[in-house]
């Protein structure tokens, strides 16, 4: 398991450069059957990432680049007359692939965001009143500029909390940017990547991760954390249940892919800046961009002795 | 207003709640029109917390001030005694509660409704007055919660729990100073309330008079027999002797010339005295035999005189025995009194024969009244031999002719003469009246006692109602001295030998008297319940006075001494805030630790000694690497343990932990290469 996630990891990074933690928390994010939100300045690597992570994990995948006119139907699909057959046919749309890039989710007006919802949560979508199944697995990576830009619509907390994740990627180093001014046009890269694991490889490490043990010790300390985001006063809402339930899932998937089958506190410590900025917020921010420093403070406070 | 001076909302609505709780109980003894003050005042007080009116301006206040002294004034006719304070307390109350608009001023309300409370044991002292007023704290303690947590509170109720759970926690703090804080005499006394009916057994006797008081009700005074207790037909509690009678009404003698000695003889007189009985009158009584002992709680009745068994004596210091002797109390009973008594119910009483002064006095009856009595009387005195003879034909006479009702016909002038020969219905003191008329007119000494009959037998304790009242005569007999004799029990042997109610199932009708309602089962058993209750109450906690305390104490502390009080008091307040302080660490204190932490937390220790300090969010891997960076020489050790431990604490292989505490034992920090700073 240990391997085929530094296998993972290094095929990635031949696009990627310098992103190693990224590329394993995303990783993770796959494992668990999350989606995955990349929140960073534009150009900074999200879409590549984005579609390494579709083509090593041979995934198929469709991308939408999402604009402000963007409409529910042109993610879902549209039902078209057909002459032949004297009746509507339902066309597809882009949602209906293993893997939907949603390129700039926050362009978008709410009403095409919240489409997206009931695909994302329910891996399903109804379209004139007739429910159509997504295809197995199904993940959403969605890529956003940050909130503070012009011509953004802010993914309110409800749809947030459906991400597992909420990465963002930073400047890569000085020596990864240099590697990446010599080398040739990371698209073209991404061509050259190879497939690496198979659709049962995936199944099979989404099954392993869910038989990790986490001890009653650990989810004391889990529930340590939880309610100390209920209870300080700093927190203007605490965790949902959901976000500790996904908390728990990733931790999993995050101790198989360093070879334990038991969940220790590091875990969750590595994962909580990622699984649990995003659901909380600073009771005196209104911004929601303070989730970071309030997981900085949880980790320092709760003690995990006890 | 700045908003920490506001009253909050709840704290309003408890405090007027509180208010008229506090003040009902002086609603008997306080002038009408402070009750329409208190209503007039909630009304403003409600219609200025909604706006509608206007705090009254300072003409207005000094008005109301002035005119409140009027009033007590007009009431009372006095300002000095208690009844006339407790009003001017209250009606102060009252007026603050007009002009309250800060918290601080609430609070002054709150503290003064504290001392109302206090006041209305000065007027109840039962059982029940007890818990009302723990409940009238309860209600004070609520406001101020309320006052104390601010406005935004919404839950009316919300403060009751902690108010309640503050009185329990103060609870064994009360009962420490009521056992122990010395009782300081005179520092305590307060004035007795005054103007207060007197209740039961009057000093004079005239037709109707028992009958009314039988229906009254209300408990008279309780018995608590050592031993046996007498059987009912021996229970005559004697009050008083009366042997006046102006033609329609019977009192006892108030002044009058005696050659042998003074009216009463006083137990705190006759100690001081030189010989031992200063009036030669004592020597007249002569208790022959059995005895019995008991003690009597009396309940108050504004009057001097005391029930007890004939012939009864008690060495209690403010009693004396009256030349009758009866029970006599130096002042009014004012409040509930207790004595220990011991009764010799076989005795002889003037046994000797009567000196002729002593032979007028009772056999005296005024001229022109009751002719018809005075001539069957001098007939029958001529036709029998002896004047037991003539005793047992009047009461045969009676026994067979003669009705006991509760509803007597009225009488007119010659009652007696009426009632032998025309009505022929009465209740006990148109049976005893007629017949001390009887055999005086028939030279045959004789005279009226007044007092109680009977008495229900309550676990040990005999209660008597007023509903016992009774009235009976005493003959004297040559040779055999006084003797009771009963002309009720011949009309109605029932009265005697098992109480009033046998007789008249429904004798009291006082509605507002629980003894109305013993022919519903279930409300006669929560009525002996609540007997017995006020029963114990009085014999355990009011009766606890200052002989008490000295004398449990001195069982404790040996020789009483006030250091040794002050320091058991100190002791067992500290003492109980101790206990208190210990149940809320116990309850608060945190887990135990759970084994592998444990472990981890001695080798937590060793590493701190030498400087690597864990910080709270540190987990076990970082832990250990950060230690195994400082400390390289050890560091297969250390991760020897913290695989120890994470199997321990998160995979959860419990069969680790033997190896762990070996290896977390065994460790020890060797050397230092470089020094540490912390993380």
């Amino acid at each position: 398991m240990e391997k085929t996630v530094e296998r993972l990891v290094a095929e990635i990074s031949r696009v990627v450069l310098g992103k190693d933690t990224q590329i394993r928390l995303a990783l993770a994010c796959l494992f668990s059957r999350g989606h995955l939100l990349i929140e960073d300045q534009p150009g900074m690597g999200k879409t590549t990432l984005a579609q390494s992570l579709a083509k090593v994990l041979g995934l198929e995948y469709n991308r939408v680049q999402f604009t402000s006119d963007l409409l529910p139907a042109d993610i879902i699909g549209v039902s078209i007359f057909d002459r032949d057959t004297n009746g509507f046919r339902f066309h597809q749309g882009p949602v209906f692939s293993q893997l939907l890039l949603a390129d700039e989710i926050n362009r978008t007006t709410p009403k095409t965001q919240s489409a997206l919802l009931e695909a994302m949560e329910e891996r399903q979508v109804s379209a004139e009143g007739v429910t159509h199944t997504l295809p197995k697995p199904f993940f959403v990576i969605a890529t956003q500029n940050p909130s503070t830009q012009d011509g953004t619509f802010a993914l309110p907390e409800s749809q947030l909390d459906r991400f597992l994740m909420r990465i963002s990627l930073g400047y890569p180093d000085n020596r990864a940017e240099r590697a990446l001014l010599e080398g040739r046009d990371p698209r073209e890269r991404i061509d050259q990547l190879q497939t690496l694991i198979t659709p049962d490889d995936f199944d099979d490490i989404i099954e392993q991760a869910e038989q990790v043990q986490a001890s009653s010790t650990l989810l004391d300390y889990l529930q340590r954390l939880i309610a100390y985001t209920r209870n300080a006063p700093e927190f203007s809402y605490g965790l949902s249940t959901r976000g500790a339930l996904s908390l728990m899932r990733c931790a999993k998937t995050w101790a198989l892919m360093h070879g334990r089958h038991h969940v220790i506190p590091e875990d969750l410590q590595e994962l909580l800046p990622s699984v649990v900025a995003h659901r909380v917020r600073d009771a005196a921010d209104y911004s929601g961009q303070s989730g970071y420093g309030l997981v900085e403070r949880v980790l320092e406070q709760v003690d995990v002795v006890g | 207003m700045s908003l920490s001076e506001q009253i909050p909302r709840n704290c309003f609505a408890w405090m007027l709640l509180a208010l008229v709780a506090i003040i009902l109980p002086h609603a008997t003894h306080l002038p009408v029109w402070e009750l329409v003050a208190l209503t007039v005042a909630l009304i403003w007080r409600v219609q200025l917390y909604r706006g509608v009116w206007r705090y009254p301006g300072l003409w207005a206040k000094v008005l109301l001030a002035v005119l409140s002294i009027a009033g007590l004034r007009l009431a009372y006719g006095r300002f000095l005694g208690l009844e006339p304070m407790v009003a001017l307390l209250i009606i102060s109350v009252i007026l603050k509660l007009l002009e309250m608009n800060k918290r601080r001023d609430a609070f002054m309300v709150i503290y003064l409704g504290f001392f109302v409370t206090a006041t209305q044991f000065l007027f109840h002292q039962n059982i029940f007055a007890a818990f009302y007023g723990f409940f009238c704290v309860l209600l004070l303690m609520t406001t101020l919660m309320a006052l104390s947590r601010g406005p935004g509170v919404d839950d009316l109720r919300s403060g009751i729990p902690v108010a309640f759970k503050l009185m329990m926690q103060s609870l064994p703090v009360m009962l420490v100073l009521f056992l122990l804080f010395p009782r300081l005499g005179n520092l305590w006394a307060v004035p007795m309330p005054q103007h207060t009916a007197k209740t039961g057994v009057s000093d004079t006797m005239s037709p109707g008079d028992f009958s009314s008081l039988s229906r009254g009700g209300g408990r008279a005074f309780t018995a608590t027999f050592e031993g046996e207790v007498p059987s009912a037909r021996d229970l005559y509690w004697r009050g008083m002797v009366m042997d006046e009678f102006d033609g329609r009404t019977w009192s006892s003698r108030k002044w009058g010339f005696y050659p042998d000695g003074g009216m009463v003889e006083w137990n705190k007189a006759s100690k001081n005295a030189t010989s031992p009985t200063a009036n030669q009158w004592r020597v007249n009584a002569e208790p022959i035999g059995r005895s019995v002992s008991y003690s009597i709680i009396m309940d108050p009745t504004h009057r001097s005189w005391l029930f007890a068994l004939h012939l009864a004596e008690s060495t209690h210091e403010d009693l004396g025995v009256s030349r009758n002797f009866t029970l006599r109390s130096l002042s009014p009973v004012a409040q509930r009194f207790q004595f220990d008594v011991v009764s010799y119910l076989d005795h002889k009483v003037e046994s000797e024969p009567l000196p002729q002064w002593r032979y007028k006095q009772e056999t005296a009856l005024p001229d022109g009244y009751n002719p018809r009595t005075r001539a069957l009387a001098q007939q029958w005195r001529e036709e029998e031999n002896s004047s037991e003879a003539v005793v047992d034909r009047f009461l045969a006479w009676v026994g067979s002719e003669f009705t006991y009702t509760l509803e007597p016909p009225l009488l007119g002038r010659n009652s007696v003469d009426e009632f032998l020969w025309q009505t022929q219905r009465g209740f006990c003191e148109h049976f005893a009246s007629s017949f001390v008329v009887f055999m005086r007119a028939a030279g045959i000494p004789a005279r009226v006692v007044s007092g109680y009959q009977g008495g229900e037998l309550v676990e040990g304790f005999i209660t008597v109602s007023q509903a016992d009242a009774h009235a009976w005569a005493e003959v004297w007999f040559e040779g055999r001295g006084w003797v009771r004799v009963d002309p009720t029990a011949a009309v109605s042997p029932l009265r005697i030998e098992s109480g009033i109610n046998s007789v008249f199932e429904r004798s009291v009708t006082n509605p507002l008297s629980m003894e109305a309602y013993r022919h519903i089962s279930s409300l006669n058993w929560m009525r002996l319940q609540m007997e017995k209750l006020n029963y114990n109450w009085q014999r355990w906690v009011l009766n606890y006075d200052r002989e008490q305390q000295y004398g449990m104490l001195s069982r404790w502390l040996g020789i009483v001494e006030a250091w040794k009080i002050g320091v058991l008091m100190l002791a067992s307040v500290a003492g109980i805030v101790g206990i208190i302080a210990l149940w809320m660490w116990w309850h608060g204190r945190p887990e135990p630790l759970s084994p592998g932490f444990q472990a981890f937390q001695r080798f937590a220790v060793k590493l701190k000694k030498v400087g690597i300090v864990r910080e709270p969010g540190e987990g076990i891997r970082d832990f250990s690497r950060r230690a195994q960076d400082l400390l390289p020489d050890q560091a297969p050790e250390i991760q020897r343990i913290e695989r120890l431990l994470q199997s321990v604490l998160y995979a959860e292989q419990s069969e680790c932990l033997g190896p762990l505490r070996e290896e977390v034992a065994r460790f020890k920090v060797r050397s230092i290469s470089a020094p540490i700073t912390s993380r």
